[in-house]
């Protein structure tokens, strides 16, 4: 792999694609351009890029075709472009091994932090070191100790593993289903209600203002997403 | 006298009933209560032979007593016995009875006791006399009391067919569809008197039952013919007589096509006779008028929506060529002089513009998202319901408009826990958004909106509050109306977002409300008052 990570850019939209392929070519990615589901297929098997984005509607195939296809031979991140209200579209990507989405329109930045997000977790492989930072937040995974500022908090055991869960994914966004398996197992995918008080204790204990969360956001219809920056 | 002896009943079925034969099962379940009077005989009616034993047991009665007294009265006054006997037989048993007594009574009263004894000669005037009074009286009698008792009877039948009337008009005023009209006047028509109705009407080429009472009727072939003849010609085809062959039914057609109702009359008691056709005769005319009443309010309201939707679809023009023209004119401006004019300008002039073309850009995908909510109200809404944090969505709500409206500060407050409501989180997000974009466009620059949630008894309430000028109170009723601008709107309203707002609100089960001026006295709050619906147990 050379120095530039490449990004494999799957859209029908020549606009879209100019505009992709400029600011990441200027941030410094290495730009690959495909235009049908199965130019992207092709395009993996033969150069895997270390990342891809990959706009849902397509005209060949449906943009959620492809990906089950891509996922039955790679695990690439994958970043989806959809439509600002298809919520539905954006949690079915998401099951299907999507790594995360971006609703268009939207800014380059917020792109670039997606982008940025699923490289780090993909090169640092998850969950492998002992500590874990979010803002003022730090997490000693052996110890199960959870400190902001310095001064400890404490949480119940639930709220740790939530805690730990999407702060490991930092940046990337995590449907209900996904959490829900995690913390509760695969009985409890309905129970979206139970994960939001649990979501709302945890914010009061680590949000420095609990009404207006900043490490924990929520994305609507979706899921939750622990940001990234700092 | 040997047709007088049938029974009566069968007499009733022979006369005037062309149903009695194949409406059997028809009985058990009879619709519309009729007015259930015993079937009596009218007082001309034939005497059954019932009547005529009772008749000949009074006289018989009477003969006996006078045996008795025999000796102990006068032999003439012994017909007044037989007088009373004739007249409690005339009263009791109507006129033909009354005769037939009053004959036996003249039999019997000159056999046994007028002389000559048992023969039926009379040898003295004044027997002649009693024997002619005692039949002038017993048909006089007869005649009077039958007369009476048939007056009584036609009131309460008239009371009865009235009641029925009545009942049925205020059945038709009840309903609103054609549909349900057509079923009042079925129920009814076949209610006079326990017949049969159906209500047949087009589809495609040929008629089709709609709807019948008793359900499940037989209609054979030439009733069917009879009906098709009624709906093509718009006329009235009459049943034929009983024992002829033909429909068994009258088909009356409905106007503008609303197909034909059929009726054939059930097993009617003889007092009602000749009441039960105009009956249904008026309950026809009255259901003809409903039915036309439900067509004109229902293409009153068809021309109201089309009023309506020209009237949108106008506003809809005029909101597209302006909203979507000025962003497109300031994106396409400023990316131009970028171009063109590189070189001339200076690092914050070609900033400015940037930030101009990216705002308007922002503005103009704030416009088509918001048609495209339009849409989708209109189309219905796909609710996608949860139990949703109602503080975590308002936040979402304020962040949104805080990145859009760059410089602008909007103050956020949220009771903790916030109670979890089940509604649609994306939608709420977007109502919520709409109102604190309108609250931010008609509020001075250094003001800040004030988004708050409350918990109230079985309800939560979303505010955003202004500091704005205001809305006018003639515009306070309208700013949720498609394409509304108020008189001091300027150039930046598009008339949708309150009404997407309403439409998101009220499509969760809940309400909005302006405010104006605002507790405080000033600016303008809106209010989202969602339901709080306990939540199952997780």
């Amino acid at each position: 792999m050379s120095g530039r990570p490449s990004i494999l850019i799957v859209d029908d939209e020549p606009q879209i694609q100019r505009f992709l392929r400029h600011s990441l070519e200027a941030t410094g990615y290495e730009v690959l351009l495909a235009n049908s589901g199965a130019a992207a297929l092709r395009a993996v098997a033969s150069t895997p890029p270390d990342l891809v984005i990959l706009d849902l509607g397509l005209p060949d195939l449906d943009g959620k075709a492809v990906l089950g296809q891509l996922r039955q031979a790679s695990d690439v991140p994958v970043i989806v472009l959809s439509a600002r209200d298809e919520e539905a579209e954006k949690i079915a990507a998401l099951d299907l091994g999507a790594n995360d989405f971006v609703a268009k329109p939207f800014g380059i930045g917020e792109l670039l932090a997606r982008i940025r997000a699923c490289l780090r977790l993909r090169r640092t492989g998850g969950t492998g070191s002992e500590a874990l930072h979010l803002g003022e937040i730090s997490i000693d995974l052996a110890a199960h100790r959870v400190e902001r500022g310095g001064a400890p908090v404490r949480l119940t055991p639930k709220e740790f593993d939530l805690l730990v869960l999407l702060v490991s994914h930092a940046g990337r966004v995590l449907t209900h289903r996904q959490i829900l398996t995690k913390i509760w197992g695969p009985a409890h995918v309905e129970d979206v209600a139970y994960l939001r008080v649990f979501i709302g204790q945890l914010r009061q204990k680590v949000e420095s203002n609990p009404a207006e969360p900043r490490l924990i956001v929520t994305e609507p219809g979706v899921g939750y997403r622990a940001k990234a920056e700092g | 006298m040997g047709h007088l002896a049938l029974p009566h009943k069968d007499c009733i079925k022979t006369m005037d009933s062309p149903a009695s034969g194949p409406q059997k099962s028809g009985m058990s379940d009879r619709p519309a209560p009729n007015f259930g009077l015993p079937a009596t005989n009218s007082w001309r009616a034939t005497p059954g032979a019932r009547d005529l034993v009772a008749a000949v047991g009074i006289v018989g009665l009477a003969a006996l007593a006078a045996h008795l007294l025999r000796g102990i009265i006068p032999a003439p006054s012994l017909s007044l016995l037989f007088l009373v006997a004739v007249l409690v037989v005339s009263v009791s048993y109507g006129f033909w009875t009354g005769i037939a007594s009053s004959l036996l009574a003249f039999l019997a009263y000159n056999f046994f006791f007028v002389e000559p004894l048992h023969t039926l000669r009379v040898a003295k005037l004044e027997d002649i006399l009693a024997l002619v009074v005692l039949l002038a009286a017993g048909a006089t009698t007869g005649f009077l009391a039958g007369r009476m008792r048939e007056e009584a009877d036609g009131a309460k039948a008239r009371a009865g067919m009235l009641e029925q009337l009545a009942t049925f008009t205020a059945e038709l005023a009840e309903e609103r569809s054609e549909e349900a009209i057509t079923g009042v006047i079925i129920r009814h028509v076949a209610g006079v008197d326990d017949g049969s109705a159906v209500h047949l009407s087009a589809e495609g080429e040929s008629l089709v039952i709609r709807r019948a009472i008793p359900p499940d009727p037989v209609l054979g072939w030439p009733e069917w013919q009879a009906a098709e003849r009624a709906f093509r010609r718009g006329s009235e085809e009459a049943r034929t007589a009983p024992g002829w062959s033909g429909s068994a039914y009258t088909f009356v057609a409905l106007d503008q096509g609303g197909g034909v109702i059929g009726y054939r009359p059930g097993t009617v008691p003889r007092r009602v006779e000749g009441m039960a056709e105009p009956l249904r005769r008026t309950m026809l005319q009255q259901g003809q008028v409903a039915l036309e009443r439900a067509r004109f309010a229902r293409n009153v309201e068809a021309a109201e929506a089309k009023a309506e939707r020209e009237a949108l679809r106008a506003a809809l023009l005029s909101s597209l060529s302006h909203d979507l023209k000025t962003p497109l004119a300031t994106i396409l401006g400023g990316v131009s002089s970028l171009r063109e004019l590189d070189a001339a300008l200076g690092p914050a002039a070609r900033s400015d513009l940037l930030l101009a073309v990216e705002e308007e850009a922002g503005r103009l995908s704030r416009y088509v998202a918001n048609l495209l909510h339009m849409t989708r109200l209109k189309a219905g809404l796909d609710l996608r319901l949860d139990w949703i944090d109602a503080g975590d969505v308002a936040h979402g709500a304020v962040v949104r408009a805080r990145h859009s409206f760059a410089g602008r500060d909007i103050t956020f407050r949220v009771p903790a826990p916030c109670p979890l409501i089940h509604a649609d989180p994306v939608l709420l997000e977007q109502a919520l958004f709409n109102l604190i974009d309108n609250a931010l466009k008609f509020s001075p620059p250094a003001t800040a909106p004030a988004v708050s949630v409350e918990v109230e008894p079985a309800r939560l309430r979303i505010t955003v509050a202004d500091a704005g000028q205001g809305i006018p109170e003639g515009e306070l009723l309208h700013v949720f109306e498609p394409f509304f601008r108020g008189a001091h709107a300027g150039a930046s309203g598009t008339g949708l977002g309150l009404s997407i707002a309403r439409g998101i609100v009220q499509a969760l089960g809940g309400s909005i409300v302006a405010e104006s001026p605002a507790s405080g006295g000033r600016g303008t709050a809106m209010h989202i008052l969602l339901p709080l619906a306990a939540r199952p147990a997780a």
